[in-house]
């Protein structure tokens, strides 16, 4: 089973980057995780929507393979990063790969609420129309305090996180399942 | 002089939003002076540019434009029911370094617009809730949710619908009111 995650930061300190890895690693005998990084995509602009770059272009087709969307995202401001909210908005016109597509949120944050508010924006944002995803519901991963719960390698070190973290991919892989059949 | 910094959240050459923020612009009494800023050349935000030291040009630009602004005037679209990447990016990049945003306690006020007839209603309010962790006391009544379409300008990208300029007026005028309020 193929999934596209989506890493909403583009810094190289990124806990959420470390998180994708993890995940990537931790799963690869359930999930070939392939990680898409946003930093390459220009600025979204109406103007040049029929004349995309490659890299949309690209991102299109694995988007289109995938059996399913992971997002990680971190919180920039009580919402989303602008970085991913633009790869979303991308995604949304002219050819609108994400509709219908299993869907899962995770997001990591040195604060105690752990990318909650953002979480909720990413719903509401991935619900409309254009995007189209079908998010697995509950399921909520807010990894706060993130800095305690990780190794300097990047490893979750926090058993209930990794066990919460384990029980929600399976259950994003039932979703898959009952979606994509 | 009172400093107003308008941001209208689109890149697209006839955009609406920009066209609206322009007519906001003329409608600001004595003492007031309004101009748009500039946001389309703000790289994405990455933090690892302001650990390490080394902004881009487009964001020291950017900050130090807006340390010389009392309040800010946002008109959005809306984009899959939230405000558009670039106007995001803009609000990033002005809360950072963590303890230098120059978005604190500037007084603000939302136009979203669209088409159709929620106008926006998800950008408007996804907004106001980035604003209440940048700490800016924005104007709540009236709210300026406005419907457009190519008719409401003219091919000067004045906006000529008598109803949309009330409108604004409206909201300008509110805006004033709470930014005296703050003075």
């Amino acid at each position: 089973m193929k999934v596209v995650a989506i890493l909403g930061s583009i810094s190289k300190k990124s806990y959420n980057r470390k998180l994708a890895k993890y995940m990537k690693e931790r799963y690869k005998d359930k999930l070939d995780i392939e990680i898409l990084t946003l930093e390459n995509i220009p600025m979204y602009n109406e103007d040049i929507e029929l004349t995309p770059p490659d890299i949309i272009i690209e991102y299109r087709e694995k988007i289109k393979n995938s059996d399913g969307l992971i997002f990680i995202t971190p919180e920039y401001n009580h919402s989303i990063p602008g970085v991913l909210k633009n790869a979303i908005d991308w995604f949304s016109r002219v050819e609108k790969v994400m509709v219908n597509k299993p869907g899962m949120i995770v997001g990591a944050s040195m604060g105690m609420l752990g990318t909650v508010k953002a979480q909720i924006h990413l719903r509401q944002i991935l619900n409309s129309p254009g995007v189209g995803v079908i998010t697995l519901p509950g399921n909520e991963v807010f990894i706060g305090n993130v800095m305690d719960k990780m190794d300097e390698e990047g490893n979750l070190t926090h058993k209930p996180t990794i066990e919460f973290l384990d029980q929600v991919v399976d259950n994003f892989i039932e979703w898959i399942n009952r979606i994509n059949n | 002089m009172v400093k107003i910094g308008i941001i209208a959240g689109s890149l697209r050459k006839d955009s609406y939003s920009k066209k609206i923020a322009n007519k906001a612009a003329t409608l600001f009494p004595e003492g007031y002076e309004a101009e748009l800023i500039e946001i389309g050349d703000l790289p994405l935000y990455n933090q690892d540019y302001d650990d390490e030291n080394r902004p881009p040009e487009a964001y020291t630009r950017f900050r130090n434009k807006m340390k010389e602004i009392d309040a800010v005037l946002f008109v959005t679209p809306e984009y899959n029911r939230s405000i558009p990447p670039v106007l995001k990016n803009a609000l990033d990049v002005g809360s950072r370094p963590y303890g230098e945003s120059i978005w604190d306690g500037k007084p603000a006020t939302i136009i979203s617009q669209s088409p159709g007839r929620l106008s926006g209603f998800g950008a408007n309010h996804h907004l106001r809730q980035t604003l209440v962790f940048l700490n800016m006391p924005v104007v709540q009544q009236p709210e300026a949710y406005i419907k457009v379409s190519d008719a409401s300008f003219d091919a000067n990208g004045d906006v000529v619908d008598e109803r949309i300029v009330l409108s604004i007026q409206a909201l300008v005028d509110a805006f004033v009111e709470l930014i005296r309020k703050y003075k």
